[in-house]
């Protein structure tokens, strides 16, 4: 699909998601309502107790109410990314939401009293799962193939830098991301905390596993980043971690290379492979000096490494060299 | 840390590899406790042999400047690479003098008369 294709359409995905998901679960529990309690169980206590009550109508009500604001909201502030994959962060929410609170009603069938409903884990696992799966189908059903040069393809802009080397040198770089001291206390601190509340929900018999699966992910997403490296040759520009190749751009998909100075969470919203509120894709780590890739046809790409000048001087040098060899 | 071969120059590729590690920590691009690039991987960037890139650590290696660990690759270990590098070029003139049966006096005065 092309980019600008994708980015029509991306919202439009997320809006049918959510649509069917109110369609199906209302669809599921009109259905079900002979086999219902009345009122139904909506809400649980850390204890596991149903604490909380409402009629089927105003489930069904609010549900629908929450499932298409909460998209609306989500979609709404992903179009300044302009990133088409990121409206799929909607699609998996909804669905997420939809199995939780229709899953959670749905399981109370046959329960005269509504006080004995358990704790909807059954409906938190499918939801979890069945969000993940339609939120990377979403983003694979959207995905644009980057593109390249024309032939033959410009230089570097001018003005941009470049490496003082000579012609007949081969030259690379390499560097790591930036580490930052302030996201690793942070990170930590939230990795243990939701250790903490999985080791309470262990005792009280709650969702126990929920809290460690998002530990985990925090984790996998936080230490990874923080050992990858990014080097820069003929070929192109790749980010790697623990030898394994995160992403790669080619050479060819590059229009030239700049130093920018970047803010973590002001135009990042946070850590790790994010989507900025000026339309780019980053590999952010910290706040600070950036290498910012141009690119033909696709988002500008940012990495937060340390040498970030001699990396665009070396991007922008090898440019140039392949301008010269395709004239 | 930048990386620069150039095939045409009068120095050896494995030491126009190893000066690019010296020239990156003098300007404090790597610092000590740094793992260097996997061999492979420079030699893949460069488009030259990995086995000139693994000489080019092996020397830094002999000069001080690196340490080459099983299972962590070639980590930084020292800060003054010119200094090092002087330290090996002393130790191949010690090599040449042994073998041509000067002693270190012999090789003191050559120094001071040239």
């Amino acid at each position: 699909m092309d980019l600008r294709t994708a980015r029509r359409v991306s919202p439009a995905i997320a809006a049918g998601v959510a649509i069917a998901t109110v369609a199906t679960g209302t669809g599921l529990l009109i259905a079900a309502r002979s086999r219902l309690p009345e009122p139904v169980a909506v809400h649980w206590g850390p204890g596991g107790t149903a604490d909380g009550f409402q009629s089927l109508t105003g489930v069904v009500g609010t549900t629908a109410a929450f499932v298409l604001a909460l998209t609306l909201l989500l979609v709404g502030i992903t179009i300044p990314t302009r990133q088409p994959a990121v409206a799929s962060v909607a699609s998996g929410t909804s669905v997420f939401m939809g199995a939780l609170m229709y899953g959670g009603v749905l399981a109370q069938q046959g329960i005269t009293d509504p006080a004995t409903a358990p704790m909807p884990n059954a409906a938190m696992a499918i939801g979890v799962a069945a969000g993940v799966a339609v939120g990377a189908g979403h983003a694979l059903l959207v995905r644009t193939k980057p593109g390249v040069a024309p032939y033959p393809r410009p230089s570097a802009p001018d003005g941009a830098v470049r490496a003082h080397v000579p012609g007949s040198a081969r030259v690379a770089w390499s560097g790591r991301m930036r580490h930052s001291s302030g996201a690793a206390i942070l990170m930590s601190a939230v990795v243990a905390l939701l250790l903490g509340f999985a080791v309470w929900m262990w005792q009280i018999d709650g969702p126990w596993w929920l809290m460690l699966l998002t530990a985990l992910l925090v984790a996998a997403t936080f230490v990874p980043m923080q050992m990858s490296t990014v080097v820069v040759d003929a070929t192109g520009v790749v980010v790697r971690v623990f030898g394994r190749t995160l992403r790669r751009v080619e050479l060819s998909q590059i229009k030239g290379a700049q130093v920018v100075e970047v803010r973590l969470l002001g135009q990042y919203g946070g850590y790790g492979i994010r989507a900025g509120f000026d339309g780019s894709q980053g590999f952010i780590t910290a706040s600070g000096e950036a290498l910012r890739l141009a690119r033909f046809d696709a988002a500008d790409l940012v990495l937060t490494v340390d040498g970030a000048d001699q990396a665009a001087a070396v991007v922008n040098t090898l440019i140039d060299r392949q301008a010269d060899t395709e004239r | 840390m930048l990386w620069q071969v150039d095939p045409s120059a009068a120095s050896a590729l494995y030491e126009q590899v190893a000066e690019s590690v010296r020239t990156a920590i003098a300007s404090g691009d790597v610092t000590k406790g740094e793992r260097l690039p996997a061999a492979k991987e420079v030699a893949e960037s460069l488009d030259i042999n990995l086995h000139t890139v693994l000489k080019a650590y092996q020397q830094l290696r002999d000069e001080g400047l690196i340490e080459l660990r099983q299972g962590r690759g070639a980590v930084v270990t020292g800060s003054d690479p010119a200094r090092a590098r002087l330290r090996t070029l002393i130790t191949q003139l010690q090599a040449e003098g042994d073998r041509l049966g000067m002693t270190r006096h012999d090789l003191a005065q050559l120094i001071e008369r040239i």
